[in-house]
């Protein structure tokens, strides 16, 4: 259960740290420089919305592993976070003058099955923390193929599997 | 990390901000109550309110645009659609405000609709078959065009008002459950969330019809009908200088960045949805996966119909609530 190995957010927030540190710089003379990090959350892009880089409002979970029925407890194994819109699980880009900063969504490490692994393809379920917001998955990046609803009905303490039972197709989210 | 206390919360952070930081740490509802699924049903329902206040408009029942326009799959009849979802979570917080007023808590939520999805159900029509709209290619690319638009969370809660509200003492997965009791009060399972949900019906397993979806469009994308059109899709995109072996992964030709799609993302969606034309891909794959789910219908009513029943109830119920 996350709930025996989530020490405390002290201890989330380095394991995080530690799967984004050593970033890989890399540059041509004729083109910018690119600059790629391996998260665990979209925090980079929506820090009004996270404590570090564990997302606070309305998150997403996206988990390894799926559970017996949905809505019937959570996971065990690793987790990402996510907050609004991410237009591909696989990693999103930002650019800032003449760097490119590529983010890696990957799976906490530390957490069991699926630490450290990607996330794109390799979800099972999701957790919607929110106590107002929808939120939809979309088995191709882009917002692209069969979409799946993920209520917040079943409340945090309960996880959704994913249709894909084949856990191979999720690629991207929206708020719902 | 702090927080950034240089944007407003319901719009991203500047690209050079959230590097800096990241570098510190590394009513106009369509009630379908009474409505049955089938031919006749309405889906036609006009979408939800216009655009204002910087919100998207609520995605339309049917495409009214590009390749997929008018364009319904029989399965979609029994999936909720979003003013459901609307309806239903209006009642819910309702209720919830309700319940949490009983415990001397004043609990305003973010009214629902105000950030809606791209699509109307699970089927996503308008990008089942990847993009498929040349207007909105030309502007957007991949992108929906609301990427600066996400809802403002409202004020974070106590863990009292947590613990009310969801009978735990967090909003984290498996977070402990909380104490039974507030001042002396017992909580309802699960909270006010929890009490409310139950009361209109809101959390029915609807998954039926979504995993069907799933399987119609793996099984029609295997069908050599469906092969052989992404086959010609794939040899015009080759044409064109891109290599990519189907339109559902043609989104992840241009990894655009987190903002508006640039130019190199247009010029590639827009040779996307041209190729789809010339091919007239989406409307085989269209007839092919019709067919298979009018079969998943057939071989699936009663629990499709049962599902319909509980989400139309729920609406109804929601209703209620809401006057």
């Amino acid at each position: 259960m996350l709930r025996d190995i989530r020490k405390s957010n002290i201890g989330v927030a380095a394991a995080i740290c530690a799967a984004a540190a050593l970033p890989v710089l890399t540059a041509t003379p004729a083109s910018a420089a690119t600059i790629t990090y391996n998260v665990t959350s979209n925090c980079w892009n929506y820090s009004s919305h996270c404590s570090g880089n564990e997302v606070v409002d309305d998150p997403l979970y996206v988990n390894y592993h799926s559970v017996s029925t949905s809505g019937d407890g959570n996971p065990s194994g690793s987790f990402a976070e996510f907050y609004g819109n991410v237009s591909n699980y696989g990693s999103e880009t930002s650019h800032s003058e003449n760097t490119d900063y590529v983010y890696h969504y990957v799976y906490l490490s530390g957490y069991g099955d699926g630490s450290g692994q990607a996330v794109k393809n390799n979800a099972a379920s999701a957790n919607n923390c929110s106590t107002v917001n929808g939120y939809r998955i979309y088995f191709y990046s882009g917002y692209g193929g069969h979409s799946q609803s993920i209520p917040h009905y079943f409340s945090c303490a309960s996880s959704t599997n994913l249709d894909s039972t084949l856990k191979n197709n999720n690629a991207s989210q929206h708020f719902a | 990390m702090p927080r950034n206390s240089d944007v407003t919360r319901n719009r991203r952070p500047r690209p050079g901000i959230a590097v800096a930081v990241l570098g510190l740490a590394g009513g106009l509802l369509t009630v379908l109550g009474g409505c049955s699924p089938g031919p006749g049903t309405d889906l036609a329902a006009p979408a939800g309110p216009s655009a204002s206040a910087g919100h998207a408009a609520w995605p339309d029942a049917i495409p009214r645009t590009g390749l997929t326009k008018g364009m319904v799959l029989p399965l979609e009849a029994y999936m909720e659609t979003y003013p459901e979802s609307v309806a239903i979570e209006r009642a819910v917080q309702r209720l919830e405000t309700q319940c949490m007023a009983r415990y001397g808590f004043t609990y305003r939520p973010t009214p629902p609709g105000a950030f809606p999805p791209p699509n109307n159900d699970d089927s996503n029509m308008a990008r089942r078959y990847g993009i498929a709209d040349p207007a909105h290619a030309a502007k957007y690319g991949y992108t929906i065009g609301d990427e600066n638009d996400v809802p403002d969370s409202g004020p974070r809660l106590s863990t009292a008002e947590i613990s009310v509200l969801t009978g735990r003492v967090a909003l984290r997965p498996n977070a402990a459950k909380a104490p039974s009791t507030y001042r002396g009060k017992s909580i309802p399972a699960d909270g006010c969330q929890g009490e409310s949900v139950t009361r209109v019906g809101a959390a029915v397993d609807t998954g039926l019809p979504g995993r069907l979806d799933y399987e119609s469009l793996t099984k029609s994308q295997a069908d050599p009908r469906v092969q052989k059109v992404i086959g010609a899709w794939s040899d015009c995109m080759k044409s064109k200088g891109y290599t990519v072996d189907s339109p559902l992964n043609a989104a992840d030709l241009a990894p655009h960045s987190s903002g508006e799609a640039g130019s190199a993302e247009i010029t590639v969606a827009t040779a996307d949805v041209n190729c789809k034309q010339k091919t007239d891909l989406v409307k085989v794959w269209f007839s092919v996966e019709s067919a298979i789910q009018r079969r998943q219908v057939e071989q699936n009513h009663l629990a499709l119909q049962d599902v319909r029943d509980r989400i139309t109830a729920a609406v109804k119920a929601s209703a209620a609530v809401t006057g």
